[in-house]
């Protein structure tokens, strides 16, 4: 430690003109401090920070040998540098300088001036009794990096940039948006000059785009701000935008291809864009970017991963092969599906919610039966080069099967297909009853995949007793797929189940689908609860049952038939006896005559998660029947497979890796039915496809799990979100309509019908395009640079800065809530940032001022103070809207020759040539009624209004209330904080006041600088203010930021932490606790060790160090308790 | 009275002080559904009652014509609670005798009758007393009266509250101690309890 010279105290009491001498008696607070230990001199003065002022402490301290300095004045925050600056130049440290504040904490706050007296003596005793024990330090000296952040890309951060990059400096300019320009991009003229805001705005913009010291980073956040002035540390996140930057030139041509249709929020939702868009013409970046917030509801419902709304999309827009190509990317037997697929992507449908799902099955149905019809068998793909030594066996001609060999064959390597049963197709061909799919159609499908290079061996077995394995792979075949589904009936194992007039389910289906006619008699019982139950009990009525009852042990709800099946069962005169049971069949002759059932009850949940059925004691009865179908579950015939080296689930399943679906024998792969047992057909072929992926890594001998399956996979969106955020109707869907009961009862015709193209284009059009893009790749067809990559990913970048400038701008406020204004619920209400895009040449309308139903405008209401001024919504002036809204009644008159009304509170027009501007509306004829509306109402009270709206006010000036009849109403809308302005603030360290914008370092000194050393802030982020001021400020932060980079270094605070190696103990708990990293540990010596550098002083290190071996200089604790004890004497 | 110390006395009641924050916009008459009935709109009301010109104050009908629905309190964009400085200004007028010979009016005095003597309101009762001192009304309203009454919209026997003689001594305190300057806690709504003239 230094030698402690004997300390010689100089107090300084200043008088602030009279602001603290009108309260506080300074001549007795002198009188009281030179009697204090250790002050050599105690003196008064008008103004201590004047250069007199200053002159007074260094004579003194020369003269009196002064080595301690206090003041007593205003604050810290004002005049600390002042008067330590006075010190440095009088030769002592500053470091050795206190100020008591006698000004914002006494006089301004203390009514009583005896108590003010009193109170300033004890602040300048608490500052003496300090500045004895402060010791000197060093500020420390930081080098500046030269380069700068801008966030935000609007009029400020643009002037900014280009001010810093003009003189030499490197700027990176965020913005959040696809586009640089802002709000000003969307006006059309500028008050009071009235000049077109674009033609003065893009110049600037394209200076930015192409100014060689200006990184623009558009479509990308601020993601973290680290480091302190001078040094900071900044991690960007570059949204995807799915558009190649570099090579995209802004053509255009791929919005044609787009078929989806999204409120253009530049446009503020008046008119709609395309998810391929362009904010606007003359956009800088000159780029499109696509509007992609991830995979849609329906699509990510699949079980196959099919992508519904790329083909729904496709489908509205006419273009239907493309739609089937699509769907042929991801599953085969689309006419199938679209017959007999459950649809779960309907089941998400955002139209849930609005009306009732997209018909996305049905769309399927129609897309494929016109591709059959329109352009035939033929698979839409490229023919690949066969690969004749890699060729795959595939084991049964199911969906799982087929759709393995046609994804294997479509890459060229050959596939044969090997089906035991007499002909291929599986469970679509032998399960699916005729009603729901037509055999003929499944002819038609496996004929398609044929022409893909598949071939199928019928009435050839696999296993124990046909084809060996081994024999496959000895025939050359390289690896082999199992899609051999569920074929084995469950049986119940209860008394009677061998008598004539009880079938199994599966078979009993394969009978009659084979065309046999099975005789049942008139009463038919089913057993069992899933779709196969539904399917036979559906099937007994179309071979003449008069009476079907599906029994069923548990109740309704858990019934896992589909419920739509359940419902037109139903309606086709099926019975449902839930909690119900046999328990034994009663024959007479060998034939069956009763059913014996017992009544169950609902027990505890099981494994299954669904409460277990137990059957009631002593309940059983009889229920008189000729046939009874037992439909309650089936099993996968993998018996003889176990003898060829594969391993076997206890339930009869294949195991497989469920990844990579290899089983557990080398090369064999397996899927559908076989290894999850009864599913769907779409699960089946999803399967199906994945296997033939992971078969051709096995075939290429790649590492099968180096990759996930799906590689581009996005999140789900929200659907409440996109019902928020999309534009629509609440609609019925185009539903196909099915045959009457009656008739299709009769035979197995199809009960379904198709949609026409009319109805299926109409359809797809009320799909919401959750997911913004669909998909479709419509664009990259039509994109010629081949700038378009639909699996961008998302990127962060790392810049080091040494300023920082934020100008992020304001929102417009949404006066949705001001329900008296009618916003959103007549169409002619429009906010002001709407009626500037109505007013704007590239606006919807292209400039016209037009009504919604293309009237031009007679009368026209213009509304100030909307959510500004009102204790309801913002208190403050949004300064603009005055001008703005005269200058929205000059473009009016000027454009439709229209009576404009100016309703206002005040016209508030400080600013050069605003008040000119005012007069100049008036002398046009410009209507100025003083008071603010009340109501804006479609109830009429006379002819004249009849048809119009009313705008109701009190004419203050007149004292009367009159009622306007107008044809347009523009709601003049304050300023608010920006969007996510809270996080940003957060990010660099600034606060907000409270109503959200950002604080500056002094309202009137210091307004573009910030608490934050290296963070200034621009125009509307910091309050509401016109483009004038905005530049004004822009150009101000540029100047801060350029000064600090001229200045090279900078002197940072010196009040620092301080680690004593002597005592720290290397816990490491300051070091877990410091927000700033400024502590390392130092493995070597054991203990914690204050970077400096980064070290904020905030003392919370001190504060947890369980030793107290950390000090905070400047506030250690000999300075801290003296202070208090001068307080408290 | 002085005009500066009527001002001070709207100030000191509750709610009163609000006042000062009007900036004159005309939300409140431009929203008030009675304002075409009005002599003056709350707005310039408020304007006079600033300006100290109470003599003209007391003699409007505005406060005695509020409807009470409490549309301009919603929109007023300075947040003032108009209605209550309604009852504020009425208790006011009512106390330095201004009760204009206006219907509504009848119905006040008519309906704190009622409650006074029975300690609730009874429809019937109240309609009585009014039409004694608007007869002409009894007339207009004859045929209305009837059907309510066929409608059973209108119960002719009246249901005091139990004990009327201690409701009677309630109110009694409330006006000594409003007499004593000390307003009861919660009397702001209460019509004419502070200048009991009614």
């Amino acid at each position: 430690m230094a030698r402690r010279d004997e300390p010689r105290v100089g107090v300084y009491i200043c008088h602030c003109g009279i602001n603290i001498s009108y309260k506080v008696n300074i001549e007795e607070v002198v009188d009281f401090t030179s009697r204090l230990e250790r002050v050599v001199v105690a003196r008064d003065y008008k103004f201590m920070c004047s250069n007199i002022g200053q002159e007074l402490i260094i004579n003194d301290i020369k003269e009196h040998n002064l080595n301690r300095v206090v003041v007593a004045s205003c604050s810290p925050r004002m005049h600390e540098k002042t008067f330590r600056n006075a010190c440095k130049k009088a030769g002592i440290n500053p470091y050795l300088f206190q100020m008591a504040s006698i000004r914002e904490l006494v006089s301004w706050v203390t009514e009583d001036e005896r108590e003010a007296t009193q109170k300033a003596k004890d602040f300048v005793r608490a500052a003496v009794r300090r500045v004895i024990h402060h010791e000197p330090l060093q500020p420390r000296i930081v080098d500046i990096n030269p380069n700068v952040l801008i966030i935000g890309g609007g009029i400020a951060g643009m002037q900014a940039a280009l001010e810093i990059a003009d003189a030499g400096r490197i700027v990176y300019l965020v913005e959040r948006e696809p586009s640089i320009g802002g709000h000003m991009a969307k006006f059309d003229k500028t008050f009071p000059t009235l000049d077109c805001s674009a033609c003065i705005l893009t110049p600037k913009m394209v200076s930015v785009g192409q100014h060689e010291n200006i990184k623009l980073l558009t479509y990308s956040e601020v993601e973290d701000v680290s480091g302190y002035i001078g040094n900071f540390e900044v991690k960007i996140r570059r949204k995807p935008s799915f558009v190649l930057e570099d090579k995209c030139t802004g053509c255009g041509e791929c919005v044609k291809g787009c078929p989806v249709s999204l409120p253009n929020d530049f446009e503020y939702g008046l008119m709609d864009r395309t998810a391929i868009y362009r904010s606007f013409p003359q956009a800088v970046p000159n780029i499109f970017v696509i509007d992609k917030e991830g995979f849609s509801p329906c699509r990510n419902a699949c079980p196959a991963g099919l992508n519904a709304h790329g083909y729904v999309k496709l489908i509205s827009a006419g273009k239907h092969e493309e739609a089937f190509k699509l769907i042929m990317e991801r599953v085969i037997f689309p006419a199938s599906l679209g017959r007999a697929c459950p649809a779960f992507c309907e089941r998400e449908c955002s139209r849930q919610l609005a009306g009732g799902p997209v018909q996305i099955r049905a769309l399927k149905r129609f897309v494929a039966d016109w591709y059959y019809e329109n352009v035939g068998l033929e698979p839409p793909v490229v023919a690949q080069e066969k690969k004749e030594d890699r060729s795959v066996a595939v084991v049964g001609a199911g969906p799982a099967g087929l759709a393995c060999a046609y994804y294997l064959a479509v890459q060229g390597y050959p596939v044969t297909v090997f089906e035991a049963l007499e002909k291929p197709g599986g469970m679509l061909r032998y399960a699916i009853p005729e009603y729901r799919l037509p055999n003929n159609l499944v002819d038609k499908e496996i004929e398609f995949v044929k022409k893909a290079g598949v071939e199928i061996v019928c009435n050839t077995p696999v296993g124990k007793d046909g084809k060996r394995i081994d024999e496959l792979f000895k025939e050359g075949y390289k690896a082999v797929f199992l899609g051999i589904g569920a074929h084995k009936d469950r049986t119940m194992g209860i008394p009677g189940e061998d008598l004539k007039g009880v079938h199994h389910s599966i078979t009993f289906l394969r009978r009659i689908n084979s065309g046999e006619r099975v005789v049942l008699g008139d009463k038919v019982i089913v057993v069992g609860g899933g779709n196969s139950a539904i399917d036979a009990a559906r099937a007994a009525l179309r071979l003449g049952a008069k009476d079907v009852t599906i029994v069923y042990r548990r109740s309704r709800v858990e019934m896992p038939a589909f419920p739509e099946e359940i419902e037109a069962a139903e309606a086709e005169g099926v019975k449902i006896q839930i909690l119900t049971n046999p328990v034994a069949f009663h024959g007479k002759d060998g034939n069956l005559s009763e059913v014996e059932c017992v009544r169950m009850e609902l027990g505890e949940p099981d494994e299954s998660g669904r409460p277990r059925p137990i059957p009631i004691e002593g309940s059983n009865f009889k229920i008189p029947a000729d046939s009874v179908i037992l439909a309650i579950g089936q099993y996968p015939d993998s018996a003889p497979l176990a003898e060829d080296g594969l391993e076997i689930n206890r339930d009869g399943t294949i195991w497989v890796d469920p990844e990579t679906l290899a089983t557990s024998r080398e090369g064999v792969f397996a899927g559908g039915d076989a290894t999850k047992g009864p599913s769907t057909i779409v699960e089946a072929i999803g399967l199906g496809r994945q296997a033939a992926e992971y078969i051709r890594r096995f075939l290429e001998g790649e590492d099968l799990k180096a990759r996930p399956y799906e590689e581009h996979w996005l999140e789900t969106v929200d659907r409440e979100e996109v019902l928020k955020k999309r534009r629509y109707e609440v609609n019925e869907p185009h539903r196909p309509s099915e045959r009457p009961v009656a008739e299709r009862i009769k035979d197995f015709g199809e009960v379904e019908l198709a949609l026409d193209e009319e109805r299926a284009v109409e359809e797809g059009r009320r799909c919401l395009d959750c997911a913004g893009c669909c998909e479709c790749r419509q664009c990259e067809l039509l994109c010629e640079a081949n700038a378009i990559d639909h699996f961008m990913k998302e990127e962060t970048l790392e810049v080091k800065v040494g300023s920082i400038i934020v100008a992020t701008g304001f929102k417009p406020f949404d006066p949705s809530n001001l329900v008296q204004y009618g916003y959103k619920r007549y169409p002619e209400v429009y906010t002001s940032v709407e009626f500037e895009r109505l007013n704007n040449a590239a606006g919807p309308t292209g400039g016209e001022i037009r009504m919604k139903d293309g009237r031009v405008p007679g009368r026209v209401a213009i509304i100030h103070c909307v959510g500004s001024r009102d204790e309801n919504t913002n208190r403050y002036c949004s300064r603009v809207c005055c001008m703005y809204s005269m200058k929205f009644a000059h473009l009016v008159r000027e454009k439709t020759g229209a009576e404009v009304y100016e309703f206002y509170i005040d016209i508030r027009s400080p600013g050069k040539m605003y008040e000119e501007f005012y007069n100049r509306l008036q002398e046009e004829g410009t209507h100025f009624v003083r008071g603010k509306v009340a109501d804006v109402t479609d109830v009429t009270q006379s002819p004249e209004e009849e048809g119009r709206l009313v705008v109701v006010a009190e004419d203050t000036l007149a004292g009367k209330v009159r009622r306007v009849p107008v044809d347009m109403v523009i709601l003049s809308v304050g300023l608010t904080a920006a969007e996510g302005a809270d996080k940003v603030a957060h990010l660099v360290g600034i606060s907000q006041d409270q109503d959200g914008w950002f604080i500056e370092l002094h309202p009137k000194l210091a307004p573009v600088s910030t608490a934050s050393d290296g963070v200034f802030i621009a125009g509307c982020c910091q309050g509401p203010k016109d483009i004038p001021d905005t530049v004004s400020q822009a150009a101000g932060a540029a100047a801060e930021a350029l000064s600090l980079i001229m200045r090279g270094q900078v002197e940072v605070e010196a009040a620092t932490s301080y680690i004593d190696p002597e005592i720290c103990v290397g816990c490491q708990q300051c070091k877990k606790i410091c927000m700033y990293s400024a502590i390392d540990y130092d493995p070597a010596r054991g203990v914690c060790v204050v970077n400096e550098a980064v070290c904020k002083g905030c003392g919370l290190c001190a504060a947890t160090c369980p030793n107290k071996a950390v000090t905070v200089k400047h506030f250690n604790n000999e300075e801290i308790f003296s202070e208090l004890e001068g307080v408290l004497l | 009275m002085e005009a500066r110390g009527l001002l001070k006395e709207l100030l000191e009641m509750p709610g009163g002080d609000q006042i000062l924050k009007c900036i004159q916009c005309g939300t409140c008459t431009g929203s008030c559904p009675m304002a075409q009935a009005m002599d003056y709109g709350p707005r310039r009301l408020f304007a006079m009652a600033k300006g100290g010109d109470f003599h003209e104050v007391f003699k409007a009908n505005t406060y005695w014509i509020c409807a009470s629905c409490y549309f301009c309190t919603v929109r007023c964009p300075r947040g003032i609670k108009i209605t209550d400085i309604m009852y504020a200004l009425k208790r006011m007028a009512v106390a330095r005798g201004y009760a204009p010979r206006e219907r509504s009016v009848y119905i006040y005095q008519a309906f704190k009758e009622t409650v006074e003597e029975y300690g609730r309101l009874s429809e019937a009762k109240m309609m009585q007393k009014y039409l004694k001192k608007s007869p002409l009304d009894a007339v207009k309203n004859a045929s209305l009266g009837l059907k309510l009454l066929l409608k059973r919209r209108m119960e002719l026997k009246v249901r005091p509250v139990k004990d009327p003689a201690a409701f009677k001594a309630m109110l009694t305190k409330a006006r000594e101690l409003a007499r004593e300057g000390e307003a009861p806690a919660g009397s702001s709504g209460l019509c004419g309890i502070k200048g009991d003239i009614l």
